[in-house]
């Protein structure tokens, strides 16, 4: 995977994070968070971001770090 | 139930509903007037004129300065009737009717009087009519026939006009001043309908004349070559240079637009399979009767040298390309995809729709992906402009679409525009727009740059909010703050009509501090007292709406800008009713039918996910085939996957992906990276030069089909002509399907349609023969609206209650700093459209021959800039020039130009910025650099030379080896 690609893909993710952070409490920011990638975004990269999440890639959002475990496609590590 | 349309039945000329002139405008009143004409009782609303009311019933009074979409001027005096109890013989069309009227409209006191007045006329005009444009179509001719004229008595060697000469400075219509009778019909068309008062009467008496401009030339003057003058001129004084040349057309089809979103009915001229001539049509609900030059004229592309009508493929783009049978081209790509597919995965290739294409085009290639390619990955072009608002307004609204029709701007009282500049954009509709301030109403304007409506002939917006470009959502809060702070809710519709949850959120986090006008202005730049001014008018409106266009969404936060104007609405109730509402400003003729059509990654058709099983099941049925039920990729996401490896191959449907997607760079990449692109269209667009396999399109004059306009308007597009390469675009598709062993029988589009209608409840009742007898159906049309729907949410929003959200400001990352200190914003011009490929093939270049970078004089000055000088514009992404044009119309530290030639390379700039729900790009907000240089930016001389290598390889493209088809 390309590093631009990489990190559009992290930048996307925080973008979803920091707009929808207002407003509301934090697990019901995470919930949307996880909703809004579940629905728009494609598997391919749902997964892309899980692994990033798993590398502990710190440019990603607190937020949405919690908020990968709630896709469909997240398997907890073992 | 499938209903059949007989394509027999559907003649080419479809009943042309009465195009007949009625003389003066309809009048719309609840009281009735009953009156007497030649002894025949008829019953109008009040208001209406004699003239008119004779003309329903089919009496034609004569008449030469009246036209029924103009008021009346009583010049001619031709129209003259006699009223029992009446003074002398009054004008029909300035004589309102009155009750119990006894009218009569021949005597013979009034048939000597109309024969004098044709006499005055025909004594100072040309006798050549046979040999005249007008020969066949003049409505003098008409008259002098009707009252009988049988000599001139004052001879003919008196002063005239006849050596008057020709204006032939437009390069569509010329001024023949010679024949003009100075009815002056085209300076009230140019003033009422068009609203851009560039025509006038000067002198007086024998001396008057029409005039353009300060006694200009029409192409020197204020004249926007929208052609209403040229359709008022009842003789050949104004006309259309291909009836010069041509002569008079031998029938007529009805047709609709395929430039941009107003979406007009035309009457297209033909003389055999030739359009001579496109009229607008004055029964389009659209447009009523007005055009702009694109659609109007500019419609010569479709038989441009640079059309391409043969197949091609090629293996690599460093190779010519090989001209190939319909057969051939479908085989290869065929081959290409399936075993890209068994290479690389099932999700590695995909397509594009077009806003070109009709809907059931575009519903046909989403079904190819879906149910051929075994992927949700389909696109569209709304994903670069409206598809914020399609996230927006759902969330909000629970409909993904505009809430009115366009002629509900005549019953507002304030008209917000954001982020929109109709005048270019959507002409017809800003002619409307214009007339309804002209009649009164107030008018607010959000945009960084002076935009035409903010000061136009008679009117002038009473609050322009300049901000700085990728603060709106900031605005909208502003605003939204003042409403709630000086409680000018609608307490009333938010109980009866909104979410109390939702609403109440809403109201805590709005009330606070920050977001009130006098702490945003140091984001917007916006005064605060302008802003709550300018709040407190939309507010306390009685009728408030709202018009926004992609200065709201091409932005990182183009979703919560959209929601945010739905906010406004809603607190302040202005949905529901005429005048009212929320109205994106769709710009494409199909782009709203592509959405409808669910040619979306993440939606089937009608908006519904594709996650949803029961409406997955629908479709599985219908098409015999078990369906993704994850969300595909985005356009963007694809160009990702691409450079990753991952995304392989194309098909891309008359989109210029290449030219109007940001960051043109990254976008070639992209492109480069795939081994098998498909392109359908018209000519070798910038996309096709990258491209394997060309198919060639048709235009919208060559096939059967609907297109849906900004008001969720579904319209017949009617073929005019036979396919230049011999296949309809839906065609081609099904034909690609074929060949990929998927088979789609449909005889007619109509059937396409009937399919749709089955499987979507907002098409529910749409068909062929409901189009034809009504016109046009808004949706949605189904059991509850059988003949559609103006109006939305009117009782409630699509059966539930409308939702507040909460829209944070959130600062863009682009970030202006020393390197990159001044923001470009984007934008169009009337005569070019979009990315140019249709408009830059007509006479329409000779308004708008290259893109200009428009700067204000602060800056220029700081940089050394003269107008006309090149400069480079630098951006993070890259690094392009134009030359410069120097404008107060811009504020310091923005700048902006527009994107319809490919060799400006304003993608070049723009970045991979997008909103943050709906990835659509940031082209508003880019921080760049504007330097004098001396010579193009470096990818201007790549692109110079690629360009050629390519249109090589086209002239080089060798014939089929053998012709099978």
């Amino acid at each position: 995977m390309s590093h631009s690609s990489t990190s559009h893909l992290i930048e996307m993710a925080n973008q979803i994070a920091l707009n929808l952070s207002h407003g509301r409490e934090q697990l019901e920011c995470i919930s949307e968070i996880a909703k809004h990638i579940q629905r728009f975004w494609a598997p391919s990269m749902r997964l892309q971001l899980i692994a990033l999440v798993a590398l502990d890639n710190p440019q990603i959002h607190q937020r949405v770090n919690i908020a990968v475990t709630q896709l469909s496609d997240y398997s907890a590590p073992t | 139930m499938i209903q059949y349309f007989d394509p027999k039945t559907d003649s080419i000329i479809n009943p042309i509903h009465a195009q007949r002139d009625l003389g003066t405008p309809e009048k719309f009143s609840t009281t009735e007037i009953t009156l007497d004409i030649d002894g025949v009782s008829i019953t109008v609303p009040q208001g209406t004129s004699v003239l008119r009311a004779a003309a329903i019933l089919n009496i034609n009074i004569p008449k030469l300065c009246a036209s029924d979409n103009l008021e009346p001027f009583g010049s001619c005096r031709l129209c003259m009737v006699s009223i029992e109890g009446m003074r002398g013989m009054p004008a029909s069309c300035t004589t309102p009717v009155k009750a119990g009227m006894k009218v009569q409209t021949q005597t013979p006191a009034l048939a000597k009087l109309r024969r004098n007045v044709m006499e005055l006329y025909i004594s100072d005009h040309p006798l050549d009519c046979l040999t005249c444009p007008a020969n066949g179509d003049c409505e003098l001719q008409d008259m002098a026939g009707g009252v009988g004229l049988r000599e001139v008595r004052y001879g003919f060697s008196g002063e005239n006009h006849l050596d008057a000469s020709t204006d032939t400075s437009n390069p569509y219509f010329d001024f023949d001043a010679s024949k003009c009778i100075v009815c002056s019909r085209c300076v009230r068309a140019c003033e009422d309908v068009q609203g851009t008062f560039a025509l006038t009467i000067e002198g007086r008496g024998f001396d008057s004349k029409v005039v353009a401009g300060q006694n200009q030339s029409f192409i020197d003057s204020d004249c926007v070559s929208c052609g209403a003058c040229v359709q008022a001129c009842p003789t050949s004084t104004l006309m259309e240079k291909s009836i010069v040349e041509m002569g008079q057309p031998d029938h007529s089809v009805i047709t609709t637009c395929a430039y941009c979103g107003v979406g007009c009915s035309f009457k297209a001229d033909m003389q055999g399979e030739k359009v001579i001539r496109m009229v607008p049509d004055k029964n389009g609900q659209a447009n009523q009767g007005h055009s702009c030059v694109k659609g109007r004229f500019a419609f010569g592309y479709a038989n441009h040298k640079d059309r391409i009508t043969s197949p091609m493929i090629r293996n690599s783009i460093d190779e010519p390309w090989q001209k190939v049978s319909w057969q051939q081209a479908l085989d290869f790509t065929a081959n290409k995809f399936r075993s890209i597919q068994e290479q690389h995965g099932r999700n590695s290739i995909g397509a594009i729709t077009s806003s070109r294409c009709t809907n059931e085009e575009t519903y046909l290639v989403q079904k190819l992906v879906r149910a051929v390619f075994n992927n949700n990955n389909v696109d569209t072009c709304a994903r670069v402009c409206h598809s914020p608002t399609g996230y927006g307004l759902k969330a909000t609204l629970n409909e993904s679409s505009g809430t009115q029709t366009f002629q509900s701007v005549m019953a507002a009282d304030v008209i917000l525009v954001i982020g929109a500049n109709p005048t270019d954009a959507h002409p017809v509709f800003a002619s409307m727009l214009k007339r309804r301030l002209r009649q009164g109403a107030k008018l607010i304007v959000v945009d960084p740059r002076t935009i035409d409506l903010v000061n136009s002939p008679h009117t002038k917006a009473q609050h322009h909010l300049k901000l700085r470009p990728g603060t709106n959502v900031a605005l909208i809060n502003a605003i939204a703050h003042v409403i709630v702070d000086e409680a000018l809710l609608d307490n009333d519709f938010i109980t009866r009509r909104c979410n109390d949850l939702a609403f109440s959120k809403w109201f805590e986090h709005i009330k606070d501090a920050r977001h009130a006008p006098e702490n945003t202005w140091q984001i917007t730049g916006v005064p605060a007292q302008e802003m709550r001014a300018a709040a407190r008018l939309y507010a306390k409106a009685n009728n408030g709406a709202i018009y926004y266009g992609l200065g709201v969404t091409e932005h990182s936060q183009g979703s919560s800008a959209v929601m945010g104007i739905a906010n406004l609405a809603m607190a302040t109730g202005n949905i529901g009713r005429e005048g009212v509402g929320v109205n994106p400003l769709r710009g494409q003729n199909n782009v709203q039918g592509a959405c409808d059509m669910g040619s979306f990654p993440h939606e089937l058709p009608g908006y519904r996910h594709v996650s949803d099983t029961t409406t997955r099941h629908l479709f599985e049925n219908a098409w015999q085939v078990e369906l993704d039920h994850e969300p595909g990729l985005r356009i963007p996401n694809m160009f990702d996957s691409a450079i990753n490896g991952h995304f392989k191959g194309l098909y891309c449907q008359g989109e210029d992906i290449a030219q109007s997607d940001p960051n043109t760079q990254h976008v070639q990449q992209a492109l480069m990276a795939m081994e098998c692109i498909v392109v359908q269209d018209l000519f070798l667009n910038e996309t096709a030069k990258y491209a394997h396999v060309f198919l060639p399109g048709s235009s919208f004059m060559e096939k059967n089909g609907t297109f849906t306009n900004a008001e969720r308007r579904i319209s017949r597009v009617r073929k005019l002509m036979q396919p230049l390469a011999g296949k309809e675009d839906w065609q081609v598709t099904v034909a690609l399907a074929k060949a990929l062993g998927y088979e789609m029988n449909y005889a007619h589009p109509s059937e396409i349609m009937d399919e749709i209608a089955a499987l979507t409840p907002t098409f529910n009742g749409v068909n062929y023969a409901l189009l034809d007898k009504l016109g046009s159906i808004q949706w949605p049309c189904n059991e509850q609206a059988p003949e559609g729907t103006p109006v939305m949410h009117i009782s409630d929003f699509v059966g539930k209650q409308g939702k507040f959200a909460i829209t944070e400001y959130v600062a863009t990352p682009e970030k202006v700093n020393k390197h990159f200190p001044l923001l470009l914003t984007t934008g169009r011009i009337l005569s070019q459209y979009n990315v140019g490929a249709q408009t830059r093939r007509t006479d329409n270049q000779i308004w708008h021959e290259e893109d200009r970078l428009e700067i204000h004089p602060h800056d220029a000055e700081e940089r050394g800039i003269t107008p006309g000088d090149w400069v480079g514009i630098a951006s993070r992404a890259g690094t392009t020039a134009l030359r410069a044009t120097i404008s107060k119309r811009m504020q310091p530290g923005v700048v902006y130009t527009t994107f319809h030639h490919p060799l400006s390379g304003a993608n070049v700039v723009t970045t991979n910025n997008s909103d943050w729900a709906t990835n659509c790009p940031e082209y508003k907000v880019t921080a760049v650099q504007v330097t004098q240089v001396s010579e193009p930016a470096k990818w201007q001389a790549e692109y110079r030379e690629f360009t050629a290598r390519q249109h090589h390889f086209l002239n080089k493209a060798s014939e089929p080896f053998n012709d099978i088809s």
